[in-house]
């Protein structure tokens, strides 16, 4: 239990520090031939999208266990974990249409990856708001949701190289220039970290709550 | 003998039109400049700065994370609380026992 209390501000402080040397890094990285100043935006939407995929795999995969074994340390898993897709696929959606902007023209465009990620976030907003408002028992449901969420990734991902888009295919990241290149993953690792640093502090929370429950139960009682 | 005409004519225009649809496109010729027009005197094209563009979204990342964690904080500061009173109150209720 110390070892967990300790690991969650030696993560933070860890993310932070990356995350300050970042924007020299990302300075100091060539600019891109045809989309200029703008693409700098790529260094930290990738990495959003990289960790919402993540955390998505991993709400989906609790919520899996959570429907096989009623396992409550799996539900609270799901449950931090959706709520980090939403925040991360938030920076997704946010940034990706700045940078849009600029390079296309538009702000948005209704094509594969851009619809099917914005279907990825509703459904995990959607997730949230069950085990809201849903009452007792939603958790079964929200679980459903979760493997649903979780199934919808890898459609996500590879929705560049299968249907015609305008948004980059995925062999992007892996032609990058070693300039271009360390900037991202270390960007890519800040992002992972800060994104452990949540989840465990999320599922605090979490297990701070199942006590209050129990306390109650036990008032009840 | 004028109905089997027509239902020929028609039936013949059903099959013309696929094969008239599988024929590549006649391609058009580039037109010729009849003049070239300075740059200075072109219609002005949208010219969009970058440098606001990126800073609104590295700072939209910022806000939201930051904000995130003040809620986290914030619903577990309130967490404690209540389970600290609970703890009180099932202490009183013990004790009155």
């Amino acid at each position: 239990m110390q070892s967990r209390s300790i690991l969650v501000p030696v993560l933070l402080f860890v993310a932070a520090v990356m995350f300050l040397r970042a924007p020299f890094m990302i300075d100091a990285a060539p600019y891109e031939s045809t989309m200029g100043l703008i693409q700098r935006i790529f260094y930290f939407h990738v990495p959003s999208a990289m960790v919402m995929f993540l955390s998505a795999l991993v709400c989906g995969v609790a919520s899996a266990v959570y429907l096989a074994k009623r396992s409550p340390r799996a539900d609270a898993v799901a449950v931090s974990a959706a709520e980090l897709v939403v925040v991360f696929g938030l920076i997704v959606l946010v940034t990706g249409p700045i940078w849009a902007r600029k390079a296309w023209g538009i702000w948005w465009q209704w094509d594969a990856r851009l619809t099917s990620a914005l279907v990825l976030w509703l459904i995990f907003v959607s997730y949230l708001l069950l085990r809201r408002f849903a009452g007792a028992g939603s958790e079964m449901l929200a679980a459903a949701v979760g493997v649903f969420g979780m199934a919808n990734v890898p459609f996500v991902y590879w929705s560049v190289n299968v249907w015609r888009t305008i948004h980059p295919n995925t062999n992007v990241v892996a032609s990058l220039i070693p300039e271009m290149r360390v900037p991202f993953y270390w960007c890519t690792a800040a992002f992972l970290l800060l994104y452990a640093a949540l989840l465990l502090t999320r599922l605090r929370l979490e297990g701070s709550r199942m006590q209050l429950e129990a306390a109650y139960a036990e008032l009840e009682d | 003998m004028k109905k089997c005409g027509l239902c020929f004519l028609l039936l013949m225009a059903c099959l013309a039109a696929p094969m008239l649809a599988l024929q590549p496109p006649a391609t058009q010729p580039p037109t010729s400049a009849n003049e070239f027009v300075p740059l200075s005197e072109a219609a002005p094209r949208e010219v969009l700065p970058a440098t606001p563009l990126v800073f609104y979204a590295y700072g939209f990342v910022w806000v939201t994370l930051l904000g995130y964690v003040f809620t986290i904080w914030r619903r577990m500061a309130q967490v404690e609380r209540d389970l600290a009173d609970m703890q009180r109150r099932l202490k009183d209720g013990g004790s009155a026992r």
